[in-house]
């Protein structure tokens, strides 16, 4: 999903393309490996949400800090999730993820 | 009584049962409970904003009110019998509405089969490894294939999770955070509010600087010229496999890491081979 702002001339705004740009990015990425066909889902979202958004430590990824909203990796809607999929996800689980 | 720690406060989560909360309001925590309700009653929006997740455990049935309550939150369904207890994971699927939920088990018979209905129930999984046997390794590495290449498997398992993607980003990993089990990160209070380490260093002499342990059981293992010192793991490892028997051969779970930096060389370099976005894939 991307946000869309558009200015009073109609253009939009540039953060609104660099999102655009970069969920082109995420997608071509995830269309390519799962062509590929020897990864599975989860891994294919984690690697590719993980090379665009890297954490610093350990203890800030994961789980630890999750509060549903801020993990690399979120099950949801009984659909496999993919929500928050930016935002890290490896290397501390669960705690850092709130 | 609190451990000493050289960490900033706000560093360490706690884990603490429901019923400490008030005592520890302000610090970021891991609540247990095994009473749904009360998780429900008890909270108020400021304790939320501190609270990593919620832990339940004895998996109760009373879960009704937990599906629309504070939306977001994750929950974590401890399950400590997977080969007696693994079919009531079922009931929990509706949580799924609002909430990451993810199961805790520890790597003991019956353990494979519990994973694979949390997988198709969209549940991630975390695996209390210990120091596992070798049939408990062989199982390991069928779930960690699974993982790594079954298509549908669209739920994390910890650790084969961190560590697949810390090893194929050339991050640095730490198995004990990893797995909640580092006291650098997290301490847990026991029901008489005692601090402890986490997880399997529950009965551990936390010693002057428990903020240090890590560091300081790699340390040791390393000068004691142990497995560790000539093992291409122990970066990620940090000795996590040594505890708390340091005889434990490690033969079986080397095989494991060896599978993971495969794959993750593997998705590395899969990675580097994407074109740009708005060119065509090849075929």
């Amino acid at each position: 999903m991307t946000d869309r702002h558009e200015s009073a001339e109609g253009h939009r705004e540039p953060q609104s393309m660099d999102k655009a740009a970069e969920e082109r990015e995420l997608q071509s990425r995830r269309e390519f490996l799962i062509g590929l066909g020897k990864w599975s889902r989860v891994v294919i979202v984690g690697a590719v949400a993980g090379g665009m958004a890297l954490v610093d430590t350990p203890a800030q990824a994961g789980w630890l800090n999750r509060r549903g909203r801020g993990g690399g990796w979120v099950n949801g809607g009984g659909g496999g999730g993919w929500a928050n999929r930016r935002g890290g996800g490896y290397g501390g689980s669960w705690i850092n993820a709130r | 009584m609190p451990l000493s720690t050289n960490q900033p406060a706000d560093s360490i989560v706690y884990q603490i049962s429901l019923e400490q909360l008030p005592a520890y309001r302000g610090r970021r925590l891991i609540v247990r409970s095994t009473h749904p309700p009360e998780l429900v009653a008890r909270f108020g929006a400021d304790d939320l904003d501190n609270l990593s997740y919620v832990q339940l455990r004895s998996l109760p049935s009373d879960i009704d009110r937990l599906v629309h309550w504070a939306e977001g939150l994750a929950i974590e369904l401890l399950l400590e019998n997977p080969a007696q207890d693994f079919a009531l994971l079922y009931r929990f699927a509706k949580l799924l509405d609002n909430h990451p939920v993810r199961v805790a088990l520890p790597v003991v018979p019956g353990f494979e089969n519990a994973v694979k209905l949390a997988w198709s129930l969209q549940f991630a999984v975390s695996l209390q490894a210990g120091q596992p046997a070798a049939p408990m390794v062989e199982q390991m590495a069928r779930l960690l294939d699974d993982f790594l290449h079954r298509p549908t498997v669209a739920a994390p398992i910890e650790y084969f999770y961190s560590l697949l993607l810390g090893l194929c980003h050339e991050e640095p990993v730490n198995l004990w955070a990893i797995q909640e089990e580092d006291p650098a990160l997290v301490r847990y209070i026991d029901d008489r509010g005692e601090e402890r380490l986490p997880g399997k260093l529950m009965e551990a002499d936390p010693g002057p600087d428990p903020a240090g342990f890590v560091k300081s059981w790699g340390d040791t293992l390393l000068a004691e010229g142990a497995e560790c010192a000539e093992c291409s793991y122990f970066a990620p490892c940090r000795g996590y496999f040594k505890w708390p028997r340091r005889d434990y051969d490690c033969a079986g779970v080397k095989s494991l890491f060896h599978t993971l930096r495969k794959a993750a060389d593997e998705l590395r370099g899969d990675l580097a081979a994407v074109p740009p976005a708005g060119k065509p894939h090849p075929p």
